[in-house]
């Protein structure tokens, strides 16, 4: 009888205290939809450091607006000097209603050229101006482009997380492979593996100085090296800036040309 | 006296600007370069035909809604090839020194409404370094075999009124003074003797007949843009003078009145961008062999691509024709011309060199143009680039870029920018 009492008092514990186990679907839509802000703004000074340890070092302003379920973006090199001034407008859109890709709409200002030029907005696999990140790293991955799998729980800096895999479904993607560890209580990035199409890990990124600001989860430094090459990124925050008052003219093509972000 | 004058006024506005803005960016950049000519250009082998020193700088204020653009050019041309329009630049006596004012403006920008008055340059078209509705900016055609297309655009004297938008901007231009193109008339710029033969050779831009300064010699133009999801498109219209002088039966330089209506479109699909421009100019201007002009119809267009695969590859191509209605003869022309481009990027270690080439051939003659580029960062500030442009006449005939066949050279440069 006892006994019987024991296994019940078990039973009922375990169903009071059990939460439904997520998905790695359902985990990785979560890190995509972390809040955000309608608004915001930051600086990013990006410094990448080659093997030797010589650096360079660019910064970039970035103005974020959502106009529905438009993601809105506009970006402004501050240096260096000879691409000051370069800015690049782009507007992502959700997947579609059968998870297949729409591309984004992007407009690249150069300030020799005078003109506003219409970029394809499909491949954001490529490096992100010589840096150690692409810029599908630097923005939102669309979730389409992956599937997958919780490989395990994990403890980083304290901090318990779930290991993450994202396999691209694009065989011929140079990262076929993303394992991310995110926290369990925040839905944060705390770091990231990713492998090659040999499945060979090609680089790893730590992140650094993580906190809320305006109760927005924020990630101010993270670092990002290429293995092969011994290259890395350091890219840090400044100025950030939640639900701030954004002039809507500035994600328009007339303000490229106009110069009127900066 | 009057040229003192005016740049002490110019320099006090600046200053005052200065004194009540509230931001102030100044950033240019400094170039030297030197190009040698190859060994099948028959005179010019082995001689420099590029020795230039620049300073280029901008200077922004910004006060409210309102920017002051300030972008001025000082150039040392060791071959003394430099040449005024009388317009865009002062240039010394001996031809070795030019101050150039390329752009100097104000810009307000309100809710809907936007205002642009002073010296600007307007870029129009969709097409990558070919003048078909690019026709508001004159090109500085004295320095087409140094710099590249972008960088010959003169500042026109204009108001620009705009109305902007959520996804369209819609542009009014009137433009009260005229400015030309800037001819190579120096005797050492290289482009002298391919642009005139000795017996017809002007000594200076005052030897041209230009439009009176009167509102009855004014240009107009407008600019419709739409920015939408699927595609952009643009629509033109112009009303002034061609940019280009015409010689006369007299043999006297002359300008000419040119409209033009146009379109542009770009659009998006995966990996590629499609381009497409056109430009119809009714009645226009022809040079005709024997001197003098004829009234020709005259469509020019453009059908282009981008590509940018995955590796950081830019690969761009385009196709163009220039129809003008009625028989070839007596112009200065065939009444059918058209050429095709290339051209290839690719940067490598993380950015630091970039390779690019490009490649153009006129389709009727077969002459052709390639220009090879490598530019190394030394550091953020420092770039250093080695060039070589070739031009080859076609198998019968010289051919569009035949005629530059004596201007093949290989180029060494390096930019400080600040």
């Amino acid at each position: 009888m006892r006994k019987l009492i024991i296994i019940c008092a078990v039973i009922m514990l375990a169903a009071v205290t059990s939460v439904p186990a997520q998905t790695a679907q359902e985990i990785a839509k979560a890190v995509y939809d972390l809040p955000d802000g309608n608004t915001s703004s930051h600086v990013a000074v990006l410094t990448l450091i080659d093997k030797a340890g010589k650096s360079r070092v660019r910064e970039i302003a970035q103005y974020n607006m959502k106009d529905g379920t438009t993601k809105k973006c506009v970006t402004v090199f501050r240096s260096p000097k000879d691409v000051a001034g370069v800015s690049y407008l782009s507007f992502d859109y959700p997947d579609n209603p059968d998870g297949s890709l729409k591309d984004s709409d992007s407009w690249l200002y150069l300030p020799a050229m005078k003109k506003v030029r219409r970029v394809s907005g499909s491949s954001k696999d490529d490096d992100f101006q010589g840096t150690d990140f692409t810029y599908d790293d630097m923005g939102d991955r669309s979730l389409g482009k992956d599937t997958f799998a919780i490989l395990g729980e994990e403890t980083v800096d304290g901090i318990s997380c779930w290991k993450l895999e994202y396999t691209a479904k694009d065989k011929g993607a140079k990262i076929s492979r993303r394992v991310l560890w995110i926290g369990k209580d925040n839905y944060v990035t705390y770091k990231g593996e990713y492998y090659d199409k040999q499945n060979k890990l090609f680089k790893t990124m730590e992140c650094q100085d993580i906190a809320q600001i305006d109760g927005y989860w924020t990630t101010k430094k993270m670092i990002m090296t290429t293995l092969t090459t011994n290259h890395k990124t350091v890219y840090e925050m400044k100025d950030i800036q939640y639900d701030n008052d954004i002039n809507p003219a500035f994600f328009t093509v007339s303000a490229l040309e106009r110069e009127q972000v900066k | 006296m009057n040229r003192r004058i005016l740049s002490s006024a110019f320099v006090l506005l600046v200053l005052c600007s200065a004194l009540f803005a509230q931001e102030i960016d100044f950033r240019g950049n400094f170039i030297t370069q030197a190009g040698v000519g190859l060994p099948n250009t028959h005179h010019n082998s082995g001689d420099f035909i590029i020795g230039q020193t620049s300073f280029d700088s901008t200077f922004r204020v910004y006060t409210d809604e309102t920017m002051l653009y300030v972008n001025t050019i000082l150039l040392y041309d060791a071959l003394a090839g430099q040449s005024s329009n009388g317009v865009s630049a002062f240039v010394s006596d001996n031809n070795d020194f030019s101050l150039q004012l390329k752009e100097a403006y104000f810009d307000w920008r309100g809710e809907v409404l936007a205002l642009r008055v002073g010296r600007q340059i307007s870029a129009w078209g969709k097409a990558d370094d070919v003048q078909i509705v690019d026709i508001l900016c004159p090109q500085d055609a004295s320095a087409d075999y140094v710099n590249d297309y972008q960088d010959n655009r003169h500042g026109i004297d204009a108001v620009r009124l705009s109305y902007i938008g959520e996804s369209t901007q819609t542009d009014f231009y009137w433009i009260p003074f005229f400015t030309p193109s800037t001819l190579p008339l120096a005797d050492g710029n290289p482009l002298h003797d391919v642009m005139f033969s000795d017996d017809n050779a002007p000594d200076s831009y005052k030897d041209f007949d230009r439009p009176d300064r009167d509102l009855s010699s004014c240009e107009y133009a407008a600019r419709f843009s739409a920015y939408l999801p699927s595609f952009d498109f643009s629509l033109y219209g112009f009303y002034g003078w061609d940019d280009m002088p015409f010689t006369t039966e007299e043999m006297e330089g002359k300008y000419k009145r040119m409209s033009m209506v146009g379109a542009d479109a770009a659009i998006p699909a995966g990996d590629f961008v499609f381009r497409l421009e056109s430009a119809f100019f009714p009645q226009r201007y022809i040079q005709a062999s024997e001197g003098g002009t004829k009234r020709r119809n005259q469509i020019m267009a453009l059908g282009g691509v981008d590509w940018t695969p995955a590796g950081g590859w830019t690969i761009t191509a385009q196709y163009v024709a220039d129809v003008v209605t009625g028989s070839d003869s007596p112009l200065d022309r065939h009444t059918y011309e058209h050429f095709a481009t290339l051209s290839v990027e690719k940067p490598f270690l993380n950015e630091t060199l970039t390779l690019s080439g490009s490649f153009a051939m006129d389709l009727r003659y077969f002459s052709t143009n390639t220009e090879i580029v490598a530019d190394y960062k030394l550091t953020d500030s420092i770039t250093l680039s080695l060039k070589g442009e070739f031009y080859f006449e076609g198998p019968d005939k010289e051919g569009e870029f035949g005629g530059y066949k004596d201007l093949s050279y290989i180029a060494l440069k390096a930019k400080y920018s600040f």
